[in-house]
């Protein structure tokens, strides 16, 4: 009985052994089933971190002359033909500024003023050119005219002084001055009678005797009036002609001469009548207009030369002045000075009519023609051109740069923490792909926003580039960080960046019934540093992994949890 | 009786492994949200931060040029968490694409892992293959610009910053908030929960069935013993007659139906209480005809959706699920209809 009893509760109870280990089974697998499968990384203690740094250039001019042009008055644009960023050749139509605003009214006014303006332009021309005849000298700014400086007279030709009218100190009384003249040719006037007259003609040579000099000289008649003059005795009539001949020496106006013909060098025939020196060939005049001009009292404050001495054209010859000559000067210039201002008021009132049209910051090329149609010579890289059609007074319309393909760079805008990081060299390209040439920092600038950095930019490697097209430039810089984790095994709040932070899982190993399992635990960190592939974090102050090896799960996201159990990969 | 137990027994363990497959692969903190128009990667980020969403996952679906293709902001890890990896060093650069092997089998005859790839839309580096997938997953958003995007999904993680959990449905208001409206949404939870409550149900009722027919058999032995107390009354005192041995053992079976039905009864109760606390962002009022329609109605064209715009991981294992129900009831409507031709057969045989 006993037996039996036993034997039918050990049934049972091996029954209910198999019903428990069958069920933990189905509980161990959907355990083992729905347990999360995660990959695992080591943090390392002291990993490298590697930056790499691509950044955005822009080719750009190292001319940084910026011409700014500004309206000047509320204005229309009725035509833009150019572009921001735009390289445009010189002379090329810019923009048209639309000048139909203007009313006929004004336009006649204008035409009106433009009149005066012209009127009073020529009587200002005239009053200078008279003044400048006067002074005898070129007056370029009236404002630089000296009237103490009186008149100063010069030789207009090469040759002597003779019959000087002036002399230091005294009063000027002729117009005359002197008389320069050339004595080394010599007119000689004479006289032909009616027989003689057919064979003598202009241009034939002839040979004279002077009175005093042995021998023949050549000479050449030069002019021979057709017109036959009575002679003395009233019965017979006289040629006159005019013979040009070399001075043989010290002969002077009024020597007779005796004139024959000549044939192979030897005398032909005499002339009845001799001639009779006239005068020398080159005589000029020199004269003062002051003198000419007015009633005024002139005198020589200096004469530079002597009756007779022998001077080259543009020399000094003397000084004219006097206290009517110094009021006459500062009349005049009171006069051209009251002239100019009234051109200049003219002017205004034109300005007044439509007010200025554009100004500059600088000088330019810049040129606008009657119709609004605005060009420039030179060719320019447009730095930023007004899109809209109604301006402002005092807003930009265009600002530009002349275009200098010599000095091209490639500027960046960088902060300043990429700027202390990034060294003096390096590489540069169009692409990321192709970065195998560097180049060298040639200069920066700074800004309240970072840094303005300038390459160089060298033609021959990166061919085919022009203004304002984008290159990449590169650099890496490579540290040493505690706790480096692959960007993979952190979940940041935000981007990825230093000082966000993030979750990450650490997982330890946790004791069960079925034996040890591996468990999550969760950590909230701050990121000390970014690289192009991992990131380094630093724990809480708390965290203590006593010198052990510390695996957190890669490729994680949010739906892990704190103290989940996870499997490994 | 049996029959019904037996087929109720085949769909709760079929709604149980179907349970257990959606608690491994989709977590319940995840929504998929797929959108109705293009959001911008800027305007999904700001959402994103003012819900305090710090984990999510944005992919643009892109045709270009013959070929399709993803691009996407956000954390990958949600992608790749689940799928069989072969990754490198994973930069999360512009200049990174993320391969599936089956594209990688079809264009190139050798591994691309870590080598550069020249695609349509530029070059790039293949730092991560995903096993058993065809698809290319550029982090490059210029790609955008110049191409067709034919849609947009947006998986998001429903913690907070502070690891707390977030309401479903508050966060989905908040987006229409920020133009970005949903076309269709799946809340991994609610699928998790639904197969949950299906399974209880399926449960409770063969609790229920088993209850009545236990019910049935102690009512029968309470009135058998009664019947032989009655017929043995005078001859035996109530001592006698509850230590006769088949009494007591009659006696035991009928505490023991006891024990069991009121175990069940409060199974049973335990189990409403149960199914009323899981609560799914979909309620269904069973009381309304028209709630009902309304659901079956959403259902169907939450499918028709897919089935038109491409079906997703969640998506397709929920038609999955459908197509194995389907197949289960028309299998056993097979059986049922044979078993009833050959009862019908033999009751002719019998006529004749």
């Amino acid at each position: 009985m006993m037996m039996r009893i036993f034997d039918k509760i050990s049934k049972i109870f091996f029954a209910f052994i198999c019903f428990i280990v069958i069920l933990g089974m189905v509980f161990l697998s959907i355990r083992n089933y729905t347990t999360p499968i995660v990959s695992s990384v080591v943090v390392s203690p002291n990993g490298k971190i590697e930056s790499k740094y691509y950044l955005n250039g822009v080719i750009s001019s190292g001319n940084n002359k910026v011409v700014e042009v500004k309206a000047a008055r509320d204005m229309d644009i009725s035509d833009v033909n150019i572009k921001t960023d735009q390289i445009v050749e010189g002379g090329q139509k810019l923009f048209v500024l639309d000048m139909s605003k203007s009313t006929s009214d004004k336009r006649a006014k204008q035409d009106t003023i433009n009149d005066e303006i012209y009127n009073e332009q020529l009587k200002l021309d005239k009053m200078i050119k008279s003044l400048e005849k006067t002074a005898n000298r070129q007056i370029n700014n009236i404002d630089n005219f000296n009237s103490n400086e009186g008149v100063s007279v010069y030789a207009i030709s090469d040759g002597k002084i003779k019959n000087l009218s002036i002399s230091e100190g005294k009063k000027v009384t002729d117009n005359i001055i002197s008389n320069i003249i050339d004595d080394n040719l010599l007119k000689i006037s004479f006289k032909m009678t009616g027989n003689e007259f057919p064979n003598i003609s202009v241009g034939q040579k002839v040979l004279l005797t002077f009175t005093g000099y042995e021998g023949y000289y050549d000479g050449e008649i030069i002019s021979i009036n057709p017109n036959a003059v009575p002679d003395k005795d009233k019965i017979s009539f006289l040629y006159n002609g005019v013979i040009l001949a070399k001075n043989p020496g010290l002969i002077s106006p009024g020597v007779s001469v005796g004139v024959s013909t000549q044939r192979d060098g030897q005398v032909a025939a005499t002339l009845t009548y001799s001639g009779t020196v006239e005068s020398y060939s080159e005589q000029s005049p020199v004269t003062t207009e002051v003198y000419s001009n007015s009633n005024m009292d002139i005198y020589a404050t200096k004469v530079l030369v002597i009756e007779g001495e022998t001077v080259k054209k543009g020399q000094k010859i003397a000084e004219l002045g006097g206290d009517d000559l110094i009021n006459y000067f500062n009349e005049s210039i009171k006069s051209i000075k009251d002239k100019q201002k009234v051109i200049s008021n003219l002017r205004k009132d034109i300005n007044e009519l439509y007010g200025d049209t554009l100004t500059f910051n600088t000088e330019s090329s810049f040129k606008m023609d009657d119709d609004g149609a605005c060009k420039i010579s030179d060719k320019i890289y447009v730095e930023y051109v007004a899109e809209k059609a109604s301006l402002r007074e005092g807003e930009t319309i265009l600002r530009y740069r002349v275009y200098d393909n010599s000095s091209m760079q490639i500027k960046l805008m960088i902060d300043a923490k990429t700027y202390k990081s990034m060294p003096t060299t390096v590489y540069y390209g169009t692409d990321m792909w192709n970065m195998n040439t560097t180049t060298k920092l040639i200069g920066v600038k700074e800004f309240a926003k970072g840094y303005e950095v300038s390459f160089e930019h060298d033609e021959k490697y990166l061919a085919g580039l022009s203004l304002n097209d984008n290159v990449i430039l590169k650099f890496s810089i490579e540290d040493r960080f505690e706790n480096v984790i692959p960007k993979s095994a952190i979940v940041p709040i935000g981007r990825i960046a230093v000082g966000s932070s993030g979750y990450v899982y650490i997982i330890s190993q946790e004791e069960s019934i079925l034996g040890d399992v591996d468990v999550l635990s969760e950590k909230r960190v701050t990121i000390k540093a970014v690289g192009n592939e991992n990131v380094a974090i630093e724990f809480d102050k708390n965290f203590y992994n006593r010198g052990k090896d510390i695996v957190i799960v890669n490729f994680i996201d949010s739906t892990l949890k704190d103290g989940m159990r996870v499997r490994l990969k | 009786m049996k029959k019904l137990m037996t087929y109720i027994a085949v769909f709760i363990i079929i709604t149980a492994f179907m349970l257990l497959f959606f608690i491994r692969n989709f977590p319940a903190e995840m929504a998929e949200l797929s959108l109705d128009g293009i959001a911008n990667p800027n305007q999904i980020d700001r959402a994103m931060v003012e819900n305090s969403i710090y984990d999510y996952f944005n992919v643009y679906d892109i045709f270009a040029r013959g070929e399709n293709a993803n691009v996407y902001t956000g954390n990958i890890n949600i992608l790749l968490r689940k799928s069989d990896i072969k990754a490198g060093a994973m930069t999360y650069s512009d200049d990174e694409v993320i391969m599936g092997d089956k594209h990688m089998e079809e264009n190139f005859k050798y591994n691309l892992l870590g080598e550069k790839y020249e695609s349509q839309f530029g070059e790039y580096y293949v730092n991560c293959v995903i096993k058993n997938s065809d698809k290319v997953y550029y982090r490059d958003l210029n790609i955008l610009q110049n191409v067709n995007i034919k849609s947009q999904r947006l998986y998001i993680s429903l913690v907070s910053e502070k690891k707390l959990s977030m309401k479903y449905e508050q966060v989905i208001s908040t987006l229409r908030y920020y133009n970005i409206s949903i076309s269709k949404s799946i809340y991994y939870a609610d699928a998790i929960n639904f197969f949950k409550k299906l399974l209880i149900l399926l449960i409770i009722a063969e609790f229920t069935i088993i209850f009545f027919k236990f019910l049935n058999r102690t009512k029968k032995s309470i009135v058998a013993l009664s019947e032989s107390r009655k017929s043995s009354q005078y001859d035996l005192t109530l001592r006698e007659f509850i230590f006769k041995s088949n009494n007591v053992k009659s006696i035991l079976k009928i505490l023991s139906q006891v024990i069991i039905l009121t175990s069940l009864g409060i199974a049973i109760m335990w189990l409403t209480v149960v199914i009323l606390k899981i609560s799914t962002s979909y309620v269904i009022d069973y009381t309304s005809l028209k709630s009902i329609m309304d659901a079956v109605g959403s259902f169907i064209s939450f499918m028709n959706y897919y089935l038109v715009n491409g079906f997703t991981d969640i998506s397709s294992s929920l038609m999955s699920c459908i197509i194995i129900y389907l197949l289960t009831v028309f299998t056993i409507l097979v059986i049922n209809v044979k078993e009833f031709v050959v009862k019908l057969k033999g009751k002719r045989k019998l006529t004749i």
